[in-house]
């Protein structure tokens, strides 16, 4: 069912949330906040190594996933995982710096390259002091620490390298970032798993909301390895076949790999420059299910208290949400859960609600799923299409919502959330909406 | 640009949790301290004789039977019961109700470097040992950086906000200014926040293979001399140093027992190499300026500083010149103290030297910076050397830098209504 215009644009918006929750707001903060606008993506994927190329993915429905090449899969049970192809950081960097970063380091050195060069921003006048870089990591430089240790423990430990242990620690690729392009401003790696990029993206914005920056960097990269994929597999949560969240028939998760950046940019700042802008960044939500280390409460709790606390955030109410990008990761228990979860934020809402998870298209990216599908969520709300749940074919009973099977959709979209539950319980969500320049503008004159 | 309005919440330290190379508690951790006692000594835990070195900061007589129920301890890692013992001790300390409901709205913000190494490595070993179907799914869930994290979440029924982050040396200083954050701009009333690390054989043989570790060179003492003229690399430590902040008014109205103010913290970046500290010491001024700025603290009053040196002949020259950079020839009455030549360095260190500050600040006693003996020409201030004593002081400056370029400032402040 298509849907007129959210009133955002019209009155004040303070003004509705007060009416609808039936309480007065604590006005004291939200005056003080800055905003944020998102004005660069940059994305590697597997569906190819930009942005262009992963909307054009996404919104035609393509899968990336396929059979692992990176290392050998024979003995597992499944063989499948959306990997980067063809990756040609040469041409990017040189040599000398190559040699010490690991795949996560490029792929998000690239991404984030990316997302500078796509705002278009100019260096004249910025106080690099007041320009920071915050990046989600997983197994940061696992897959060149793996190769280390299979020499430590197979030929003796002093026949290991020691230049692949160098970028293991996950913060490597937010010091690569930074020292490459003279950012001086706050760095932080956030390392919670599959929520880790969400979570940094909001923690950057908070640098803007309240005046610590002008402009940040945030974003994630995480890359395939042995380790994530075996422990994967150990737990049973590997798919034999390309993942299929929501079907009735899903039996797990796709691992991927790939990288995505946002640039966030203080809101009179960017329209100053009359940057383009893919959206705003309204508000997030942290939580812990505080239940189990690898699988989510029964009753999506967790879930529920990220979505409702990244709302009140966002000052936005659950009426006011045109889609959700969801977890959406293709194990039975989680779909299941975050379904509920859904229908405990949005009541009946949830049945008109499009939701969908790009993770049938690029995986799981675990460290850099938040980002990856927080770049999803801003292209849908920039191109007004939202991008499809594909390999769906079987109606689950329990999973009984509008996942937008196989196909693009064109429609409204306002507001946005995109869910990332990780391992361990640690919940985030953020809220994002378009920015129409104009509409603020007349909302200023009133 | 539209400059924000200074929020009016402010953040307190409640409470402490602490386990240390120098003790469990912070009445053992802070007697140490005090007297000036080393907690690095002849590694015990695994064989450190491939290395040169063989000295480390352990944690020692750590029984974690004593604060976990037997079967948490099955099974949580090493690194995750240290976490879920310094949070029970901190909670503790801050005399918080006890009932599931009061727990619910609490979080957790941790800093960790390589968390849960030891789960990571065995985990892996039983792959390349046993092939796909011999890993074994029970290590696995440890070997993810916030396993610490969500495992007090899980232990203690915390709901709140739950983050790791790891970013090097300045892992810790970075989680206590991100809760910050959060109960500053009103996410959060109550967090848990610190940092956990531990020592095993594979870090201290990589550190050794990176040439970071102390004796740089066969010839040389093993030693950690922060400061000092002989300093020649880190000795690396463990442990898990975790405080209690909230929101000053939250923390009034239910009497809670009041430590200190985090008043006000500062970061910055620098472009240097990944593996190097830059030279002149600005960022980490700025840091320092940015946490005293928002702190109210002009340049008159002196705080006393807890130093992020750790006996590398670049980090400590560094910290020198951000000090002199700021208070010029007023740096030399600045008493600087450099715990990690007690406790080690670690990538969460911070968690720990928070707690120290906090103590400090509470007794007005400043400790020392130990194994001082030789002073370095370029090195010119009052590093406390060797002997503790009492000070007046209303604030501590808690120094973080990690190799690579980031550094993060944190001000503790005696709490004035």
């Amino acid at each position: 069912m298509e849907k007129e215009l959210p009133p955002t644009w019209e009155g004040d918006e303070g003004e509705i949330i007060e009416e609808r929750q039936g309480q007065v707001m604590d006005g004291s903060l939200e005056d003080k906040q800055r905003r944020v606008l998102i004005t660069g993506i940059g994305v590697v994927s597997a569906l190819g190594h930009s942005k262009d190329a992963f909307w054009e993915g996404i919104s035609g429905g393509r899968c990336g996933i396929d059979r692992v090449t990176l290392f050998d899969v024979s003995g597992y049970r499944s063989q499948y995982g959306a990997e980067v192809k063809d990756l040609e950081p040469e041409k990017q960097l040189s040599r000398r710096i190559l040699k010490r970063m690991s795949r996560c380091d490029q792929m998000g050195f690239i991404a984030a390259s990316e997302a500078l060069e796509d705002s278009g921003l100019r260096w004249e006048g910025i106080d690099r002091t007041r320009f920071g870089v915050i990046v989600g990591a997983g197994a940061g430089g696992m897959s060149s620490a793996e190769l280390f240790y299979e020499d430590y423990h197979r030929k003796g430990p002093n026949s290991a390298h020691p230049i692949l242990i160098f970028p293991t620690p996950p913060n490597v690729v937010t010091d690569w970032i930074a020292l490459e392009h003279d950012l001086r401003g706050p760095r932080s790696t956030v390392v919670t798993a599959c929520s880790s990029s969400a979570t940094s993206i909001g923690y950057a914005a908070d640098m803007i909301r309240f005046g610590r920056t002008d402009l940040m960097l945030a974003g994630g990269s995480d890359a395939m390895c042995r380790l994530t994929f075996s422990g994967f597999n150990s737990l049973r949560a590997l798919d034999e076949v390309p993942c299929r969240p929501f079907d009735a028939e899903r039996k797990g998760i796709s691992l991927g790999e790939g990288a995505a950046f946002l640039l966030l940019e203080e809101l009179e700042r960017a329209v100053g420059r009359r940057a383009r802008i893919y959206g705003e960044f309204a508000g997030y939500g942290i939580s812990c299910d505080a239940y189990h280390m690898t699988a989510p409460d029964s009753k999506g709790e967790g879930a529920v208290k990220a979505m409702t606390s990244a709302l009140a955030d966002a000052r936005l109410s659950p009426e006011e949400v045109d889609y959700v990008n969801a977890l959406g990761t293709g194990t039975q228990y989680n779909d299941l859960v975050e379904t509920l979860a859904i229908k405990t934020v949005f009541g009946d809402k949830a049945y008109r609600l499009p939701i969908s998870s790009t993770k049938s298209m690029v995986g799981h990216c675990l460290g850099s799923a938040g980002s990856i599908e927080a770049a999803a969520t801003l292209l849908a709300l920039y191109h007004q299409m939202i991008p499809p749940t594909i390999h769906y074919e079987h109606r689950d009973s329990q999973c009984d919502l509008d996942y937008v099977p196989n196909e693009a959709r064109k429609r409204m979209v306002q507001v946005a959330l995109s869910n990332s539950f990780a391992f361990g319980g640690n919940n985030t969500c953020i809220v994002l909406k378009r920015f129409a320049v104009e509409a603020e503008r007349e909302e200023a004159r009133v | 640009m539209s400059e924000p309005k200074e929020s009016s919440r402010r953040v307190v330290i409640t409470g402490l949790g602490v386990i240390s190379s120098l003790g469990l508690g912070k009445e053992a951790f802070w007697e140490s301290l005090k007297r000036g006692v080393s907690g690095i000594r002849e590694i015990t835990r695994f064989e450190p004789s491939l290395n040169g070195s063989r000295l480390g900061a352990e944690v020692r007589d750590f029984n974690p039977k004593d604060f976990l129920a037997a079967s948490k301890v099955r099974r949580l890692d090493r690194v995750s019961q240290m976490a879920a013992a310094a949070a029970r001790l901190a909670y503790e300390d801050a005399r918080l109700p006890d009932s599931p409901q009061e727990r619910e709205g609490v979080g957790v913000i941790l800093g960790s470097g390589l968390s849960g190494l030891i789960s990571t490595e065995s985990f892996f070993r039983s792959l390349l040992d046993l092939g796909p179907s011999g890993a074994n799914p029970m290590l696995f869930p440890n070997t993810v950086p916030n396993a610490p994290a969500s495992q007090i979440a899980i232990e203690m029924g915390f709901k709140g906000p739950n983050v790791t982050l790891s970013h090097k040396e300045v892992s810790g200083e970075n989680a206590i200014a991100y809760a910050c954050d959060l109960i500053r701009y009103g996410k959060a009333d109550i967090l848990l926040a610190g940092a956990v690390d531990e020592l095993c054989q594979l870090l201290h043989f990589s550190y050794w293979r990176l040439g970071a570790l102390s004796p740089h060179r066969r010839s040389e003492e093993e030693i950690c001399c922060p400061f000092d003229l002989r300093r020649n690399g880190l000795i690396l430590g463990e442990g898990a140093g975790i405080v209690v902040l909230e929101d000053a008014s939250h923390a009034l109205s239910r009497g809670a027992p009041l430590y200190q103010e985090v008043a006000g913290w500062g970061m910055s970046g620098s472009p240097c190499r990944v593996s190097d500290y830059e030279e002149g010491g600005e960022p980490l001024a700025r840091a320092m300026s940015l946490a005293l700025e928002m702190g109210g603290v002009g340049p008159e009053e002196l705080p006393q500083i807890s130093a992020c040196a750790n006996s590398s002949p670049g980090l400590d020259l560094m910290e020198v010149r951000a000090i002199q950079r700021i208070w010029g020839a007023k740096a030399g009455s600045i008493s600087v103290s450099a715990l990690k030549s007690m406790l080690g360095e670690f990538h969460s260190c911070g968690g720990l030297r928070v707690v120290a500050s906090v103590l400090s600040l509470k007794h007005q006693w400043i400790p020392p910076t130990i194994n001082y003996q030789v002073p370095d020409p370029a090195c010119n201030l009052d590093f406390v050397p060797n002997v503790g004593r009492p000070g007046d002081f209303g604030s501590v400056l808690v120094n973080g830098s990690s190799n690579g370029g980031s550094h993060i400032s944190l001000l503790l402040r005696r709490f004035i209504e």
